[in-house]
């Protein structure tokens, strides 16, 4: 081991797959374009400053207070809660909230912003981590989205339409409305911890065990209240 | 015999979802588990920050087998009061087999 102040040595991989994430993360999307998903994630950083989603932790319910978020961008303010929220509180959302961005956004627009939001948080909590600076934004990427919805999607019981195909976990399948966006998360979560048929292996040879491994994820979870 | 270095692990987790003593919390797993230890668990409570918003952003349900075979624990641990339970229906007479976890990443 190096000096413990010493910066943390990274193997190539994860500068890399960060890159590219961030890259795809500001390509245009299926629903938003390029301008559009840099917003998203300039918004993703600048959530944790917010003094309207600082008072909403603080409150009982986030939805005892009123008010707007401080935000000077291009998206709709809607989308702008929805990646506020997610960011700060996760584990307080309703589906009565859900419901109406929704209807506001659209299902497959709110898919994407929920992929996005929750994907740049892996790559800039990671960052935070090992004690590095957070990579830079890149540029917006061009182009017009798609719009396209994929076939094979319906009601599996959650806020919005998913996968129905044989065999795949709810949360494997939570985002598959928008592929494109979806593949860039399952992408990243491989990486950061499944490895593919790895996953399978209760013994990894990591440099972490398994059970040292599920330590750090109960308590990550256990702290953002989320149930699943 | 718990899980070696838990407490530091723990910690660390803590840490990384707070933002407060993170840089302690780091010294300390990564005098006990090394650069390549403390880099796997950076990654996996990042992975884990994304997930948890994954699952709460889209309100996804428990599976079924997963419901199942956690619900003594769930009751044990005072899960049931967090929000997301809500998006999960109470079901009766599951029988306590898990998920094939294939399925869950795979």
């Amino acid at each position: 081991m190096e000096s413990p102040n010493a910066p943390l040595v990274l193997g190539p991989v994860w500068e890399a797959l960060h890159t590219e994430t961030l890259r795809r993360l500001a390509d245009c999307g299926t629903w938003w374009s390029g301008p559009q998903q840099r917003a998203v994630l300039e918004q993703v950083r600048a959530a944790p400053h917010c003094v309207l989603c600082q008072e909403r932790r603080d409150a009982v319910s986030p939805s005892a207070v009123d008010g707007e978020h401080e935000a000077d961008t291009l998206l709709p303010a809607t989308a702008v809660d929805v990646i506020h929220r997610l960011t700060t509180d996760p584990g307080r959302l309703t589906r009565a909230w859900a419901d109406a961005a929704i209807a506001e956004l659209g299902e497959e627009a709110y898919v994407e912003l929920v992929a996005s939001t929750s994907s740049l948080t892996v790559v800039d909590r990671f960052a935070d981590g090992v004690d590095q600076t957070p990579l830079p934004l890149p540029d917006a990427g061009s182009g017009q989205p798609t719009c396209e919805r994929p076939d094979q999607m319906g009601d599996t019981g959650a806020w919005v339409a998913q996968d129905i195909g044989p065999s795949r976990a709810n949360v494997s399948r939570a985002v598959s409305l928008v592929p494109a966006a979806h593949d860039i998360w399952r992408t990243l979560v491989d990486q950061h911890y499944s490895r593919g048929a790895g996953f399978l292996d209760l013994t990894w040879d990591r440099a972490l065990t398994r059970p040292q491994v599920e330590t750090v994820a109960a308590e990550v979870s256990r702290l953002n209240e989320c149930f699943y | 015999m718990g899980v070696p270095h838990g407490d530091l692990l723990v910690s660390f987790a803590r840490a990384a979802v707070t933002g407060q003593g993170l840089d302690s919390a780091r010294r300390q797993l990564r005098q006990a588990v090394g650069d390549e230890g403390c880099v796997e668990a950076a990654a996996t409570a990042s992975a884990f920050e994304g997930l948890n918003r994954i699952a709460d952003g889209t309100g996804i349900e428990l599976d079924l087998g997963l419901d199942a075979a956690s619900r003594e624990l769930r009751a044990e641990m005072g899960l049931e009061q967090f929000a997301g339970a809500a998006n999960t229906p109470e079901r009766v007479g599951l029988a306590p087999t898990p998920d094939d976890p294939a399925a869950l990443f795979g």
